[in-house]
């Protein structure tokens, strides 16, 4: 149960992100903190631990704000289960790391997104795809070279037997 | 067997994201109350958000009204002309009004200009993500608003379209979103059209016949063929565009609505049709 330091730092990423994110889009561009944090997560401990916390934070956000529910669900679902595959190979702890991981992966994360609003048949327009998907992934991984090592903290404190009381 | 399907995670994997796309096909496009679990998430999170959408927007009313200082006297000055020249129209306008009345009465002309009731929202989050425009207000069933009912900003303008209807909360699909299409009208040249979001924030008024004579300038509001009241105003033109070798006009509009700093809202609740 002491994940649940995970699920509230999901619910409290998506709320912000909900909230205040709009005031530091860079090129009407927002950072995505719920698919940092699910990669960032993925990372450290693995597929099972990726598929969780995407299901949960993508289910959330996808029943609160989005028309069709599975949309980010499926993109976060998707990239977080590679990102725990990929895991097994890297030096986990390394900040380095996590920026390739976060910058590829909201690549992908974009493209499944675009790929699923194709199917749709929405009406896109191209220059505003590319831009969103170039300065997204550049925003977020260098968000990741900050916040990444807290994240490892946070990860080995849940990880660790000291706890002063259980949950 | 292949020995993929061996790896139970892989397999995992590949049911849930099956579920998730029929979940997908079977939720897209709205028009539906939540089910109870859906509108309870809601009913949790909504409090917390509203309190942050505020403190986030008066931080940046605060900084907003500071870079504004400057010009007040100026715009001031500006403003109290334009009372003039409207208060002038407003004779006019007055005039044209009776004059219309006693006209429809000797044509026998059925009055079909009903005054829309409103009920005031507060919005409390926006998408999260960069895609999709849409937000979410805080009034639901619980106060009588239905899928499809048309959502107006403090002056009037047209905002957007409630889809999904919660019991103290909805989304809200933005008309600047990919996925809208409203029927709109050239208040001067009567000209129709369909205007749709362009995932930039501005909109495109398509299907302009070609002989059309609108210009930059002219008001867009909604025409009285969709389930939207007659009149709203949706926006101005921006440009007119006429594709080589298509025999219709295209207009980019800019929506009268600043949907930067939106934070109240209204929701037309006497719509002609709204979902079931």
């Amino acid at each position: 149960m002491r994940s649940i330091y995970k699920y509230l730092l999901i619910v409290f990423a998506i709320v912000l992100q909900a909230t205040l994110m709009k005031y530091i889009a860079i090129l009407g561009v927002k950072p995505d903190a719920l698919l940092i944090l699910v990669i960032a997560f993925s990372l450290l401990n693995g597929s099972g631990e990726g598929i969780t916390l995407s299901l949960f934070g993508g289910i959330l956000v996808d029943v609160l704000f989005n028309n069709a529910i599975g949309f980010v669900t499926i993109s976060l679902l998707i990239v977080a289960y590679l990102t725990g595959i990929l895991s097994k190979n890297v030096f986990r702890e390394s900040t380095f790391v996590a920026f390739i991981f976060v910058f590829l992966g909201t690549i992908l994360y974009n493209l499944i997104m675009i790929f699923s609003m194709l199917l749709m048949k929405y009406d896109l327009n191209p220059s505003y795809l590319l831009n969103v998907v170039i300065v997204q992934s550049i925003y977020n991984s260098i968000i990741t070279i900050f916040v990444y090592k807290y994240i490892v903290r946070l990860n080995s404190f849940v990880k660790s037997k000291k706890f002063f009381f259980k949950i | 067997m292949p020995r993929f399907l061996k790896n139970k995670q892989f397999i995992f994997v590949i049911v849930i994201a099956v579920a998730l796309i029929s979940a997908m096909a079977y939720t897209y496009g709205g028009g539906r109350n939540v089910t109870p679990i859906e509108s309870a998430i809601g009913g949790i999170l909504s409090p917390v958000e509203k309190v942050f959408y505020s403190v986030g927007n008066s931080i940046s009313n605060f900084f907003a009204s500071v870079k504004e200082i400057g010009t007040l006297r100026a715009k001031n000055a500006e403003l109290e002309k334009e009372v003039i020249k409207l208060s002038k129209n407003d004779i006019m306008l007055q005039e044209y009004i009776n004059e219309n009345n006693r006209l429809r009465d000797m044509l026998n002309f059925k009055d079909n200009n009903t005054n829309i009731t409103t009920k005031p929202a507060n919005i409390i989050s926006k998408n999260p993500g960069n895609w999709f425009n849409t937000f979410n207000i805080d009034v639901g069933s619980d106060n009588g608003i239905k899928p499809k009912m048309a959502v107006l900003d403090e002056k009037g303008n047209l905002v957007g379209i409630v889809t999904d209807v919660g019991k103290d909360w909805s989304k809200v699909l933005s008309i600047i979103d990919v996925d809208s299409s409203v029927s709109a009208l050239d208040v001067r040249t009567r000209d129709n059209g369909i205007v749709r979001g362009d995932s930039n924030g501005n909109l495109n008024m398509i299907y302009i016949p070609i002989d059309s004579k609108i210009e930059k300038g002219d008001v867009i509001t909604t025409s009285d063929m969709s389930m939207f009241p007659r009149g709203l105003i949706i926006g101005r033109v921006e440009k007119v565009e006429k594709d080589e070798g298509s025999l219709l006009k295209q207009a980019v509009i800019k929506p009268e609505a600043d949907f930067e700093r939106l934070e109240f809202v209204q929701v037309v609740t006497n719509m002609k049709t709204t979902g079931d």
